[in-house]
């Protein structure tokens, strides 16, 4: 009678990923083309999932080192390749539907310097005092990054856009929320205030 | 033009917004350890409440979420 192997642990799945190990990659391989395959169903054809295996098993090898063994590695793994085919999604949907969107936020984002406050007149007093402190507070890459992300465009198109990498967005974003959370205090908008506004328009 | 809508939907950022964040990439190698105890316990796992938070501020990793979730239920 055939012996089915253990399944390898976490440490035997670094070690042997970490030696380069035949079995090892080839058994991660089937794993990821069968997750992607029934993950990505409908969203890329069959031919393309190969691409997206041999991706993913480079992004995870070269981010043992970032494994950190609070999850199986299987799980973890799956994670990697999870980001690895929806980024690859988010480029093609923005060279497709999307570009509309990035125009116009670039656009927006250099005309908001020179519009008037004027312009948000009518507006709540809240909402006009946020589209001020868009105008007033944050540079032309957080104004263009800021809209983009409102209007759906993928945070790896918007890097892409600024020449930076997707970390650096991030922090780029955060600091323009920050600033703007400060503005509207300052304004005397605090987190209740805030909090009021959001929930009575939920009614 | 930014729009109301637009404006509504940053108020909601701002409002979630915390000093301190964890970004797309931190979230990634935390993610599968917050599945699978999230999974074993069904309630927030204690020491992940940072990137709980993350998944306020950020649709595409709440989309990766979602199909991590989908993958591992089979």
């Amino acid at each position: 009678m055939a012996v089915r192997p253990e399944p390898r642990t976490n440490e035997d799945w670094i070690l042997a990923l970490r030696a380069g190990g035949a079995s090892a990659t080839r058994e991660l391989e089937q794993m990821l083309e069968r997750t992607l395959r029934k993950m990505m169903r409908g969203r890329f054809a069959p031919q393309d999932i190969p691409e997206l295996v041999q991706e993913s098993l480079t992004r995870i090898v070269e981010s043992l080192e970032a494994f950190r063994g609070d999850s199986t590695f299987t799980t973890w793994a799956i994670a990697i390749a999870t980001r690895v085919a929806f980024t690859e999604l988010r480029r093609r949907a923005t060279r497709s539907r999307l570009r509309g969107a990035v125009e116009a936020s670039f656009r927006d984002a250099r005309h908001s310097a020179a519009a008037s406050p004027e312009a948000a007149i009518g507006r709540q007093e809240l909402l006009a005092a946020l589209d001020l402190a868009i105008r007033e507070r944050l540079s032309a890459r957080q104004r263009f990054a800021v809209l983009a992300e409102l209007r759906g465009v993928p945070t790896i198109t918007i890097a892409e856009r600024l020449a930076t990498n997707q970390n650096a967005l991030y922090k780029l974003v955060h600091d323009a929320r920050k600033k703007l959370r400060q503005a509207l205090i300052e304004a005397g908008h605090d987190a209740d205030a805030v909090r009021h506004y959001l929930s009575e328009s939920a009614r | 033009m930014i729009t109301p809508q637009e404006l509504q939907r940053l108020l909601e950022l701002l409002d979630v917004t915390h000093t301190d964040e964890i970004d797309c990439t931190e979230f990634l190698h935390r993610v599968a350890g917050y599945v699978e105890r999230l999974e074993a316990s069904g309630k927030l796992p204690p020491g992940y409440e940072d990137v709980a938070q993350h998944l306020e501020v950020c649709p595409e990793c709440n989309e990766e979420l979602e199909a991590l979730y989908r993958a591992l239920r089979g």
